[in-house]
């Protein structure tokens, strides 16, 4: 079921022991609770591809390999500063809001139509029980750079429920309660090591 | 040190500055003092020291270090690296002891893990100042405290309670609290020497001004700085210049329990009324760790909370049980603490910044 400005609001803005409430620190604005969605910020910090010295993200659960921490750079803006997306450069940040999302209740994340008109894009599903800033990776597609002031509202969400919880710590997280954005932990991923082992199987036959 | 040292010097110089010139700083107050100090490093660089006198040739090395010095702490101050949510609190305290001060608080990241060290070389001594004033007619709008910690625990709020201790020696130097308080104090011991009795001061001095500092930082943080220092000083024993660690912490105790009898720490609360203008006193709060409970920040909306969050992440690292522990381990939950107590504090200061 899709959640609308009046469900949205009471779960938001309701009691502490509310079970299906949303939280979401800081909401400057009762105004970013619009009709249908709710609007985040752009957070103050940033992790910034460039080219290292290695040739390639090497996603394959490598050992030796730092996957991607070498291929970003991190910086920070204050809250009002502008940030310059640089064209086709991929910038890792977070919402300015950190969000706790019930365990039965997802919401989904798109651009903001002013700044997909600029050449951004975004594109997200939140699970149900996460907490934390959002992970938003942003391509400037434009052929020119874009400013856009850190606290702007360029994000949004739309939020549905579920007919059952889901818990999300019943397993290992790779990212959790997340402040500022964190390089791909792709690497990590469990079945790397099953494939890892089928190549290592195949090439000593 | 003859002519062409300071040459060379200068050369050095030469190079950090070119390295660093062109740094940008949000912080308008660093950007002011990064223009002063390129200002004086062009008069530096216009000056023929092959002519000067040795007493010029040591002025000038002066300010040579002194605009190093100044390079290294703001080259390592930019808001990528310095640890922003932390020095926010510290100038709050700094604003509330020292009303409409010019002072910037700046960081050096070292690789030593115990390298905390404040250095107000730059800030509370005249007279490097009025040297360049004398031979340049320049003026410093700010002055630098200069701060040097870890670079491994720039997002650790346990470790970094040690901050508000070393903020605490420069409140006591710029009121000179310790030193009065040792000197009005003194009693002189006919039966050893006088270097004997000077030496003994000296020691007392130093041992004041511990003490000191670990109470000022205890108004804020509460008894994490002792646990801090069990810590980093266990069972570390007197030295010239700090007293035993068990002897800090039960001074902080006393302090703490708000009904001391502890001469010591009596004597230290009235000479800083009387110095400062303010009381030393206990200005946190015990905040509910629900909230942390719950994986969220805290709502932070007065300057005491500002402080009492980070206590509140200590008692909550230390609570046994701990379900969340059990549950994610410690590595996790440590790392968990740590972004909740820095989005607490950084969502009070984006509050702050939305509301005015």
């Amino acid at each position: 079921m899709y959640l609308t400005q009046t469900e949205l609001k009471r779960l938001i803005n309701g009691p502490t022991d509310e079970p299906e409430r949303i939280i979401i620190r800081p909401l400057l604005d009762e105004a970013q609770i619009g009709k249908l969605s709710v609007d985040f910020r752009l957070g103050t910090d940033f992790l910034l591809s460039f080219q290292g010295r290695n040739s390639a993200i090497d996603s394959s659960n490598n050992d030796r390999q730092d996957p991607s921490s070498s291929f970003f750079q991190e910086t920070r803006r204050h809250f009002g500063d502008t940030f310059l997306f640089h064209s086709h450069q991929t910038v890792l940040c977070s919402t300015l809001e950190y969000i706790k999302l019930p365990e039965n209740i997802f919401l989904s994340l798109t651009m903001r139509s002013s700044y997909s008109r600029l050449g951004l894009s975004v594109s997200a599903i939140v699970e149900p029980g996460y907490c934390g800033c959002i992970s938003m990776e942003l391509t400037n597609v434009n052929n020119n750079a874009i400013k856009i002031p850190v606290g702007t509202r360029v994000v949004q969400a739309r939020f549905y429920r579920l007919e059952e919880k889901m818990e999300y710590l019943d397993k290992q997280r790779k990212y959790i309660c997340q402040v500022r954005p964190e390089v791909s932990l792709a690497n990590g991923d469990q079945d790397l090591q099953k494939l890892k082992k089928i190549k290592e199987l195949r090439e000593s036959v | 040190m003859d002519y062409l040292s300071l040459e060379l010097n200068l050369a050095q110089l030469h190079r950090s500055i070119q390295k660093t010139k062109t740094n940008k700083y949000s912080d308008i107050r660093k950007e002011s003092y990064q223009t002063t100090l390129l200002e004086l490093y062009e008069k530096l660089s216009n000056e023929d020291f092959s002519t000067m006198s040795l007493l010029e040739i040591i002025d000038r090395k002066k300010i040579i270090d002194f605009t190093f010095q100044s390079i290294q702490y703001l080259d390592n101050s930019t808001l990528t690296i310095t640890p922003f949510e932390i020095i926010f609190c510290l100038e709050k305290i700094l604003s509330f002891w020292i009303p409409q001060h010019n002072y910037i608080i700046v960081t050096s990241l070292d690789n030593n893990l115990n390298s905390y060290e404040i250095n107000y070389s730059l800030t509370l001594k005249e007279p490097i100042h009025q040297l360049i004033e004398d031979r340049y007619g320049i003026t410093f709008g700010f002055r630098l405290i200069q701060i040097r910690m870890p670079r491994y625990y720039v997002h650790d709020y346990f470790a970094n309670v040690a901050l508000y201790h070393e903020l605490g020696h420069f409140v006591d130097s710029k009121y000179e609290v310790s030193k009065k308080y040792v000197i009005s104090s003194h009693i002189y011991d006919q039966t050893i020497s006088p270097e004997a009795n000077g030496a003994k001061m000296t020691k007392r001095y130093y041992h004041c001004m511990e003490h000191f500092a670990d109470i000022f930082a205890s108004q804020y943080i509460g008894d994490s700085i002792c646990l801090s220092l069990n810590y980093v000083s266990h069972n570390h024993s007197s030295s010239e210049t700090h007293p035993a660690t068990a002897i800090r912490i039960t001074k902080v105790e006393a302090f703490l329990s708000g009904v001391t009898t502890d001469q010591l720490v009596t004597d230290i609360l009235a000479q800083t009324k009387i110095l400062c203008s303010h009381d030393l006193e206990i200005r946190f709060k015990d905040l509910p760790l629900d909230d942390f409970d719950n994986l969220i920040p805290m709502e932070i909306d007065t300057d005491v909370d500002l402080h009492s969050v980070i206590l509140a992440g200590w008692k909550f690292w230390r609570r046994r049980p701990n379900s969340l522990i059990e549950k994610l381990g410690k590595n996790i939950v440590y790392k968990i603490i740590n972004n909740l107590i820095e989005k607490s504090i950084s969502n009070y200061i984006i509050k702050q910044n939305w509301n005015n």
